[in-house]
């Protein structure tokens, strides 16, 4: 009896346990519609980032640089044959098998570049706690290509040989990792990227566009 | 309107449905996360993703509880991890603050019945927490308790009578003096 007026009170006091304020109903609705908003443009941005047109293009400008590459090694190999571009001198003589590492450098810098958006979009997909199946496919598309470019002439490049190493590493942890499996797993490969500043030294070995410093030189 | 009807709007893109949904339902997932966290900031932020999770995941939504019902077990969901995510934040400072709170409290001095029944509350367990919260505090049935957090009917009475035995358990030398 006296146990049940006792948790009576309890109850009665419990009411002030963290009285919640007025719901801020308008300020709450406004930041989800801009939450939503950004995420869809996002989303917008990784589908056609991903998509098979896009792929089609990055390989074609592969095959092509690769392509042009070998070209010109030809070129330069049949005595007196005049060069197409003139190369500048301060990137100073190019060697036939240097010219045919450079195509390779150039698929490279395009892979990195699709590697660094990536891993942009990851983190902040993360931070905002959203990712989906097209988001991960992404990430296995990704680790192809680093392999392939690891195993490549690109790799003899010691800057981008560890640059490739280490993303190969992260996006082996974001592709073992599903979401569902718990943010905080996610969250370590974040840590991770942010410990290593993998992001920044991508930025920094990626010019401003995707031949910068390359102008000329094949 | 039927919620069904509304359901099919707002996965039509209709955004007045969408505003409809959120109007029918925030109250309450506000006011249960400021509840569990005491804080206007983190609740506005786990009430938001409450609904960005809910309208991104619609479509999951098969329609076999309430909708409110399943509203909330995302709620409780965001809460429990956001919560995880603030305590081992907050943990490196606990030392300090309780050292500077022990520094603070007079010996021998009785806080009243609303701040140690607080403090009381904050101690207990998560499960204890949320059960006690939801029925005692904010009114929810044990069938929509137990629906939220993915357990039995069972669960959660017992759950509630052992939330308020450790209540009564810290609060005994108060209680005894009520008696008296």
């Amino acid at each position: 009896m006296m146990e049940d007026r006792f948790d009576d009170l309890l109850r009665e006091a419990a009411q002030e346990y963290h009285r919640p304020p007025e719901t801020p109903r308008e300020l709450m609705w406004a930041r989800i519609e801009a939450v939503r908003q950004e995420r869809a443009r996002r989303r917008q941005q990784l589908r056609v980032l991903y998509s098979p047109w896009t792929r089609w293009g990055l390989g074609l400008a592969a095959a092509l640089a690769i392509g042009i590459g070998i070209g010109r090694l030809t070129i330069g190999a049949r005595p007196g044959a005049e060069p197409v571009v003139v190369v500048p001198e301060v990137a100073g003589p190019v060697e036939p098998a240097a010219r045919g590492q450079l195509a390779f450098r150039l698929a490279a810098t395009a892979h990195l570049t699709r590697a660094e958006t990536f891993l942009t979009s990851f983190r902040a997909n993360l931070r905002a706690g959203e990712s989906d199946a097209e988001f991960w496919s992404g990430a296995g598309e990704l680790l192809s290509s680093t392999r392939l470019l690891l195993d490549s002439p690109a790799a003899d490049d010691p800057v981008f040989r560890v640059l490739l190493e280490e993303l190969e590493l992260v996006l082996v942890q974001i592709v073992q990792l599903s979401y569902e499996r718990g943010g905080d797993e996610l969250e370590l490969v974040t840590e991770g990227l942010e410990r290593g500043g993998l992001l920044p030294r991508l930025r920094t070995a990626i010019p401003a566009g995707p031949a910068v410093g390359m102008e000329g030189v094949l | 309107m039927d919620e069904r009807r509304l359901i099919a709007r707002v996965l039509d893109g209709d955004p007045v449905a969408e505003r409809e949904l959120y109007d029918t339902h925030v109250e309450r997932v506000y006011r249960l996360a400021y509840r569990m966290t005491g804080d206007d900031e983190l609740a506005q932020e786990f009430a938001q993703e409450t609904f960005i999770r809910a309208f991104d995941r619609l479509r999951q939504f098969r329609g076999e509880a309430a909708l409110s019902t399943w509203l909330h077990s995302i709620a409780v969901s965001v809460i429990y991890n956001g919560m995880r995510k603030v305590r081992r934040l907050q943990a490196r400072h606990v030392d300090l603050q309780e050292t500077a709170e022990r520094c603070r409290s007079p010996v021998g001095v009785d806080p009243d019945l609303k701040e140690r029944l607080a403090a009381a509350i904050n101690d207990l367990p998560w499960g204890y927490r949320t059960v006690f919260v939801m029925h005692d505090i904010e009114g929810y049935k044990h069938e929509e308790i137990a629906a939220a957090l993915g357990v039995q009917t069972g669960t959660s009475k017992a759950q509630l009578s052992r939330a308020r035995a450790r209540l009564r358990e810290a609060l005994a030398d108060f209680a005894e003096e009520w008696a008296s």
